[in-house]
C-alpha cells in the first residue's frame, strides 16, 4: 500500500519499500477500516452521504493513480470511463435489475470495454500527446451523453435510478448505501493495490521511469500500457456504478473535463503514485466541493484552487511525501 | 535548514483535521434507523426555515443574484414573515451542474434542517433531487428550471414550480407566428441539448397545428458554438420568412449579434423564446437586438400596479431593473406566504395540500396566475426590444393570454 511510490532519492526505494508494509501499516489500515465501517453509527445522514461520496471519488482517483502515478500516463479523460460505467449501471438498474452485483459488474464491464476501445490509440502516445488525446476522448464521450437522449436522458441526465437491492431488499437508508459503497471500495482498492505491487506493476513503474530501456530489455511496453489502461478503465467503471448507487443520478457533468481534472487534482494533492495519498486527495476535494463549498457564497472553487496552489508549493510530493520525509533524517 | 517552507506531517494532519472538523461538528447523530429523524426546528409554530439554493458561482451566477434579490425583496417588504411564521433563510450555492447542485440541496435538507427548499436554475438538478425530497417528505419550490418532466412525467406532490416550462413559452410563439402571416415558412434553431429540444418541439407543434410550415431547422452544438455563420447561411438559403430561436447567456449574445451583422435582421425577422433578450444579456447585445421579438411570462415593462410597485422598489434597492428570474423567486415567497396561512404543518404533505388551495395569485408583477398541475398557468407576453430613453427594454407588443404547460 505504501511501496508503490519509488522516490527519486537513490536508495530510497530499497530503504522504504520492502520493510514497511507488514506490521504497523497493516494495523493502521485495519484501524482506518474499522473507523470507516463504524462511521454511519455515529454520523448524521449528511456526513454519511458525504463520506460515501468521498469513497466513490477516492476509488475513481485510485484508478487514475494507476495510470498517472504508477505508469506515468497523465490522463485528462479518465472521467469518460467513470461516467460510462455510471450510465451503464444506471441504465441497467432502471431497465433490467438493480440487484446488487449486476449494476456493479455491468459498470465495470462497460468501463473496461470503453477503455479497451479507446486505449489502443492512446497508449501509443505519451506525455502531452497522451494528455490531449485523452482530453479529446473525454469531450467526445460527454458530447455523446449530451445528445443521445433516448438512452442517457441528454442534458437532463439519467434520473429516477432505483436504489441498489441486496438480497431482494432495496438499500434505501443512507447508512446501508454507505456500507455497500465501502465494501466495493475496499475490494476495488485491494485490486488496484495488488496490481501495483505485482511484477506487472513493477514493469509499469519501469515504463514510467524509462520506457526505451524497458523496451530494450524485451518488455512489450505498449501491451503493458494497454493492459493497465483497461484495468484502470474497469475500476473507474466500478466507481461509476457506486456513483449511481450513491446519488441515483448521472448527468453529462459526471464524465466531463471538470470531473476528470478534479480527479487528477486529487491524485496530485495526495502525491502521484501513492494509492492512499490519492484517497486523501479525493477526501479533500469532495469535502471542499460538497460540504464546505455550498456555504461559501460561490467561492468553493476558489478555495479548491488555493488549496491546490498551497499543496504544490508546500508539499511538492503531495500528502504521501510527508511520510517519506519523516523517515529520512532531516 | 530547508529552503522550501515545508510542512511537517504533524502540521499537515492538524490542518486536515481542522478542515474536516468544520463539516463534522454539526454531523453527529446516526444514519441507521428511522429516516424521518429531521429535527423539529424552532419553537414549533414560530419559525419556518427555508433553504434558498441558487447559483452563486459558474455561468448562472447572474441568475442566482436576481433570484436572491427577488426573495429578499419580498421578505423585506413583508417583515421577514410568512403569516405567523418568522422566516429564516439558509443560502447555498447551486453551482453550475447537478454535481454541485444535488449536494447543496442535500446539505440544506439534512444538515441545515430546513422545512422548504426554494430555487434551482438547472433542470437536471431539479430532476435529480426528486427522490431526495420525496423520501424526506419536504417541499421544493422550483423558481427557474423549465424542463417539462419536472411537472409531468417526473411529477411528485413535493415539487412545485413558480417559473415556466420551456414548451409553454415556445408554444405561445408558435401559435402567434402561425396567425401573423409567417405560416408559409419559419426556420427553427436551438442548441443541441434537452431544453433546446423541448423548445423546438413545442414551437413546431403549436406552429404546425396553426397551419404553419417549418421549412428548416438546425441544432447547434451546445455551449461550444461561437461562430454561427454556417447556420445563418442555412437560414438565408432556406426561403424562410422568419426565424425562431432559443438561446440564453453567452450564446444569446453571440447569436443575436451575428444575426444582425450577417444582415439577416432586415430580411428575415428574428423571433425567440424570451431568454434570448432577458436580463443582463440585453445591454451586451446592444443595438443588434433592436426589433427582436420574443415571448415570455414577464417583462419589467408590464403596465400593471403590482409590477410598477415591484419595479420601483427593486430598482431603488438594487440599482437595476428586475428580470423574470427575480419575479419567479419573489412569487415563490408570495405563494409560500399564502400556503402557510392555511397549512396544518411544515411537512411536505401539509404544505403541498395548502399550495393546492391558494387559488389565483392576483398580486404578482407578472399578472394574475394560478397553479395547474403544480406549475403556473399564466399569461405569456409578446415583447419587442425597443430603445426607451437610451436604454434597451423588452416592450410589450401584445398579451397572448393565459397559457398552460403544453400536453406532452
Amino acid at each position: 500500500m505504501t511501496a508503490v511510490d519509488a522516490p527519486a532519492v537513490p536508495g530510497g526505494t530499497a530503504a522504504v519499500s520492502p520493510r514497511v508494509p507488514r506490521g504497523r501499516d497493516g494495523l493502521v489500515a485495519a484501524a482506518v477500516l474499522v473507523v470507516l465501517a463504524a462511521a454511519p453509527l455515529f454520523l448524521a445522514p449528511f456526513a454519511t452521504t458525504t463520506l460515501a461520496r468521498i469513497l466513490v471519488f477516492a476509488l475513481f482517483a485510485v484508478s487514475l493513480d494507476l495510470l498517472v502515478g504508477v505508469t506515468g500516463l497523465p490522463s485528462l479523460g479518465h472521467a469518460a470511463y467513470f461516467g460510462s460505467g455510471a450510465y451503464a449501471a444506471g441504465w441497467v438498474s432502471i431497465n433490467v435489475t438493480a440487484e446488487a452485483p449486476v449494476p456493479l459488474l455491468v459498470g465495470a464491464a462497460v468501463g473496461a470495454v470503453a477503455a479497451a476501445l479507446t486505449g489502443w490509440i492512446t497508449v501509443r502516445t505519451g506525455g502531452v500527446f497522451f494528455l490531449m488525446l485523452t482530453l479529446a476522448i473525454g469531450e467526445t464521450v460527454q458530447q455523446v451523453a449530451n445528445t443521445w437522449e433516448s438512452v442517457t436522458g441528454g442534458a437532463n441526465g439519467l434520473t429516477g435510478v432505483p436504489a441498489v437491492r441486496a438480497g431482494g431488499a432495496p438499500l434505501a437508508n443512507a447508512g446501508f448505501v454507505y456500507w455497500y459503497v465501502l465494501a466495493v471500495f475496499v475490494l476495488g482498492f485491494v485490486l488496484v493495490w495488488l496490481v501495483a505491487r505485482s511484477p506487472f506493476g513493477a514493469a509499469l513503474r519501469g515504463i514510467r521511469d524509462n520506457e526505451p530501456r524497458m523496451r530494450a530489455i524485451g518488455y512489450p511496453t505498449a501491451l503493458y500500457k494497454y493492459g493497465v489502461f483497461v484495468i484502470a478503465g474497469g475500476v473507474a467503471g466500478v466507481a461509476g456504478s457506486l456513483l449511481v448507487a450513491q446519488q441515483r443520478l448521472v448527468t453529462p457533468a459526471d464524465l466531463g473535463f471538470l470531473t476528470a481534472s478534479l480527479a487528477l487534482l486529487a491524485v496530485i494533492i495526495g502525491g502521484a503514485g501513492s494509492l492512499w495519498g490519492a484517497c486523501l486527495g479525493a477526501a479533500l476535494v469532495i469535502l471542499i466541493r460538497d460540504a464546505l463549498g455550498p456555504g461559501l457564497g460561490g467561492h468553493g472553487t476558489l478555495l479548491l484552487g488555493i488549496v491546490f496552489v498551497l499543496v504544490v508549493y508546500l508539499l511538492p510530493r503531495g500528502a504521501a511525501g510527508l511520510r517519506l520525509r519523516r523517515r529520512s533524517p532531516s | 535548514m530547508a529552503v522550501h517552507p515545508t510542512f511537517d506531517r504533524r502540521r499537515f494532519l492538524g490542518l486536515l483535521g481542522a478542515a474536516s472538523a468544520l463539516p463534522v461538528v454539526a454531523a453527529c447523530g446516526s444514519s441507521i434507523g428511522g429516516s424521518t429523524g429531521a429535527p423539529a426546528t424552532g419553537g414549533g409554530g414560530g419559525t419556518v426555515k427555508v433553504g434558498l439554493v441558487v447559483p452563486q458561482s459558474g455561468v448562472y451566477a447572474a441568475l442566482g443574484t436576481d433570484m436572491q434579490r427577488g426573495w429578499e425583496l419580498w421578505l423585506a417588504d413583508n417583515g421577514q414573515r410568512f403569516g405567523d411564521y418568522t422566516v429564516e433563510t439558509v443560502i447555498a450555492d447551486e453551482g453550475e451542474t447537478p454535481q454541485t447542485g444535488v449536494p447543496a440541496v442535500q446539505k440544506v435538507l439534512q444538515n441545515g434542517g430546513v422545512d422548504v427548499v426554494v430555487g434551482l436554475v438547472n433542470s437536471a438538478t431539479a430532476l435529480g433531487v426528486r427522490d431526495l425530497l420525496t423520501e424526506s417528505k419536504k417541499l421544493l419550490v422550483v423558481t427557474n428550471a423549465g424542463a417539462e418532466a419536472v411537472t409531468s412525467t417526473s411529477r411528485t406532490p413535493y415539487i412545485w414550480r413558480t417559473s415556466f416550462t420551456n414548451g409553454q413559452v415556445a408554444a405561445a410563439m408558435g401559435t402567434h407566428l402561425a396567425q401573423s402571416g409567417f405560416s408559409e415558412g419559419v426556420y427553427a434553431i436551438a442548441p443541441d441539448y434537452a431544453a433546446g429540444t423541448e423548445v423546438i418541439t413545442a414551437f413546431t407543434k403549436a406552429f404546425e397545428s396553426g397551419g404553419g410550415r417549418v421549412v428548416g431547422s438546425a441544432k447547434t452544438p451546445f455551449g461550444t458554438t461561437s461562430d454561427y455563420q454556417p447556420f445563418l447561411t442555412g437560414i438565408q438559403s432556406s426561403g424562410a420568412r422568419a426565424a425562431f430561436c432559443f438561446y440564453s447567456g453567452a450564446e444569446a449574445i453571440n447569436f443575436v449579434k451575428q444575426y444582425a451583422q450577417f444582415g439577416l435582421a432586415s430580411t428575415i425577422p428574428l423571433y425567440g423564446s424570451g431568454f434570448l433578450t432577458e436580463g443582463n444579456v440585453l445591454p451586451q447585445q446592444g443595438d443588434a437586438a433592436l426589433g427582436v421579438q420574443t415571448t415570455l411570462h414577464y417583462t419589467d415593462q408590464l403596465d400593471n400596479p403590482a409590477n410598477k410597485a415591484f419595479v420601483q422598489a427593486y430598482t431603488a434597492k438594487y440599482g437595476e431593473a428586475p428580470s423574470c428570474f427575480s419575479v419567479q423567486t419573489w412569487d415563490a415567497a408570495n405563494v409560500l406566504d399564502r400556503a402557510l396561512a392555511s397549512a396544518t404543518g411544515l411537512d411536505g404533505d401539509s404544505l403541498a395540500t395548502a399550495l393546492g388551495t391558494v387559488g389565483a395569485i392576483n398580486d404578482s408583477p407578472r399578472g394574475a396566475w394560478t397553479f395547474e398541475n403544480q406549475t403556473p398557468r399564466q399569461n405569456i407576453y409578446l415583447r419587442r426590444v425597443d430603445n426607451s430613453g437610451g436604454a434597451l427594454v423588452n416592450a410589450v407588443v401584445q398579451d397572448l393570454g393565459p397559457q398552460s404547460q403544453p400536453a406532452a
